[in-house]
């Protein structure tokens, strides 16, 4: 094989290796965790819509004005139905640990499930 | 052949390419392959062709087509985040092919992949209005690592394809083909 067939010269793996290195990292270190008293909370365009929290003991079925459907059991909450095309808020699952999201971006609407100390931001680690 | 009527030709090519490259990636279930919002690609197999062969603006074009078409076939917020993707990623790539001599395809197509990400989630964020989206961020990263370097590798494998047959259909000129 010379060099005008080769794919990738062995500095373009490593550089590869490294970056996908980089971000095997990064996804360990975001990695949320469980945390007892951790709140769901419920904004729509920015705007905190409800708050759950997840050690409360009954179930929930939750319609957003914008007719989004976010379901709420067993300490899990996620989406349920959305009007969006593409459903990426439902396969994104139910979420019980903090830092956790789950987004919908054309109804404007964000899961996330923060901790006890309201001031912790996902970004700052 | 001219060489603008030879530059308009591949443009139109390419972006028909990328458009159908859109919609068949579509068709593929890749809900259990792929994280939830993570794309492959494919498309920017045509981008990435077009910034190497035909320079920044036809890149940029072909970007801007690709948005108008997500947003007649996907909706609004589709095109915005089409875009805002499509825009940095494009940028990225064209001053990497510009400026390094050494990096490859390869490299290149994950970079431009991770800056493709990387726009998505700063429109998504406005959209919403919340930084959690950046939740979604260390798998669409390793998710962007998988499917740049296969773009890149496509990319770099059939480019020399392409240069080949552009040159036989110039051969093929000189020796009276008019």
């Amino acid at each position: 094989m010379n060099e005008q067939r080769k794919l990738a010269s062995p500095l373009q793996a490593l550089l590869i290796l490294l970056l996908a290195a980089a971000a095997t990292a990064f996804f360990f270190i975001t990695r949320p965790d469980r945390q007892d008293g951790a709140v769901a909370v419920i904004t729509v365009k920015g705007r905190v819509v409800k708050e759950v929290s997840l050690s409360a003991a009954e179930d929930e079925l939750i319609t957003l004005d914008n007719g989004v459907v976010i379901e709420f059991t067993d300490g899990k909450i996620g989406f349920k139905e959305s009007g969006c095309p593409d459903k990426i808020c439902i396969r994104t699952g139910m979420l019980s640990k903090v830092g956790e999201s789950a987004a919908c971006v054309p109804e404007g609407t964000v899961i996330s499930i923060e901790g006890k100390a309201p001031d912790i931001d996902i970004i700052s680690y | 052949m001219k060489k603008t009527t030879y530059k308009i030709a591949l443009f139109g090519i390419l972006s028909a390419v990328a458009l159908v490259l859109s919609v068949l990636e579509s068709f593929i279930p890749w809900s259990g392959v792929m994280p939830p919002g993570a794309k492959a690609g494919f498309s920017n197999i045509a981008t990435m062709f077009a910034a190497t062969s035909l320079g920044f603006p036809a890149a940029m074009a072909i970007t801007l087509i690709k948005a108008l078409f997500a947003g007649v076939t996907r909706g609004f917020t589709a095109m915005l985040m089409s875009l805002s993707g499509g825009v940095l990623s494009t940028a990225v790539m064209y001053l990497l092919f510009k400026h390094t001599k050494r990096m490859g395809y390869m490299p290149i197509g994950v970079l431009s992949a991770i800056s493709h990400n990387a726009g998505q989630l700063l429109a998504a964020g406005v959209l919403v209005g919340s930084k959690a989206v950046l939740g979604y961020a260390p798998v669409l990263l390793i998710s962007a690592i998988v499917t740049g370097a296969v773009t890149g590798t496509v990319l770099r494998a059939v480019i020399p394809a392409i240069n080949k047959t552009v040159n036989n259909m110039n051969s093929y000129e000189h020796k009276g083909g008019r």
